[in-house]
This record gives C-alpha cells, structure tokens and sequence, in this order.
C-alpha cells in the first residue's frame, strides 16, 4: 500500500473477534510527514 | 454496516487493533480489551544562542506521537495476542497499530495509525483473575510509513 495521501481511500481487512474478517474504507484526513530522526549536530 | 454514535471522539470508549504487517494492508485484529488509551504528541523543542542571550532563538521540531494505555488479559489463559504483543516488546519489533474510537468497522469512527514498538511494557497481576499491561508504543524512528488520522467511510 503506498505512503497516505490525504484524501486517500484504504481499504483494510480486519479480523472480528468471532474470526470472521470484513473490509474496511479509511478516508485519510490527516498525516503527519514521515520523519526520520537525525542526530544533532556537533557542536563547534 | 452500522454508523458510529454521534461525536465519537479518540480517547471514549477507544479500541486498539494491530497487525504483523507494515504499511497499512495488512488484516487489524483487535486487542480484546484495552482501557485509557491515549494519543500523546509532542513537538521537541531547542534553544540555541549563539551571540549571547539577546538572539536567543527556539527551534520547534516536527511532532512526536506516541500510544498510550492498557490492556486487559484473563489470568492464566490470557490468549495469542498477549503472547504476541509482548514478544513484540521482548524482541523490539515493529507493529502496525489502529487506534480507533470505537469499534472500526462502524462508519464515522476516528482511526489514528502509526508504525511503532512497544518503548514500555508493565505487567500487573493485582486484581482477581485479571493480567493489566500498562503500554506505551512510540513511532519507529526509521519508519517510513507516515502516522496518519483516518474516518471510516465505509
């Protein structure tokens, strides 16, 4: 599945408590940009 | 498939899922019980004053989110998913986690997904026949699957 776009439509299988497995549609309505974290430079 | 009440919030009533698959198509199974769940954010900030304290200046990071809660087991036979999450812990494995403000196939309900590992993991066996795991999952650093908020419309 590509990275979430806002606006973007998943649709995610999920497993029910009985076993049994529906689809689900998630809207995306809200990401926060992928963030790697960096170590902080050295001080000079 | 039923329409979640009106002003379903995160944080009433909320229920966890997760799954062994990263990048949001694996199958969410749901935690069976899991009580105070939370979503915490935080932007770190720095200071830096580099000539002298009149240009002192505060740097203001990119938000930093975390999950957390507990979760509710039966006392000797609490089940896969305790197994599961807690070797996830043990070996610090990534999880893919739901956290979802009431039951995620109802439509309308609020889903916060975020690609992270289990950074705290307390047991407690105090009450009855009830194992309470106090949790906190935070983002895998080099996780390159973007937390994101999501409604179910469907």
């Amino acid at each position: 599945m590509a990275q979430p776009v806002l606006g973007q439509i998943d649709e995610v299988p999920v497993i029910q408590p009985d076993g049994t497995q529906v689809m689900v549609k998630l809207l995306v309505v809200g990401v926060a940009k992928p963030t790697i974290d960096q170590p902080a430079a050295e001080p000079e | 498939m039923p329409t979640a009440s009106p002003g379903s919030v995160l944080g009433d009533d909320c229920k966890l899922y997760y799954s062994a698959t990263l990048g949001g198509a694996g199958a969410l199974t749901e935690v069976p019980v899991s009580i105070d769940d939370t979503i915490s954010s935080e932007r770190r900030t720095a200071e830096s004053n580099c000539r002298g304290d009149s240009e002192v200046s505060t740097h203001v990071g990119k938000p930093k989110h975390s999950i957390t809660g507990s979760m509710l087991f039966k006392r000797g036979t609490p089940g896969v998913t305790f197994l599961t999450m807690r070797a996830a812990y043990a070996a610090g494995t990534t999880l893919h986690f739901a956290l979802a403000s009431g039951t995620v196939t109802d439509v309308d309900q609020h889903v916060f997904r975020l690609e992270g590992k289990f950074s705290r993991w307390e047991e407690a066996r105090a009450d009855g026949d009830t194992v309470k795991v106090s949790f906190e999952i935070q983002r895998t650093p080099d996780s390159t699957y973007a937390s994101n908020w999501a409604v179910v419309s469907s």
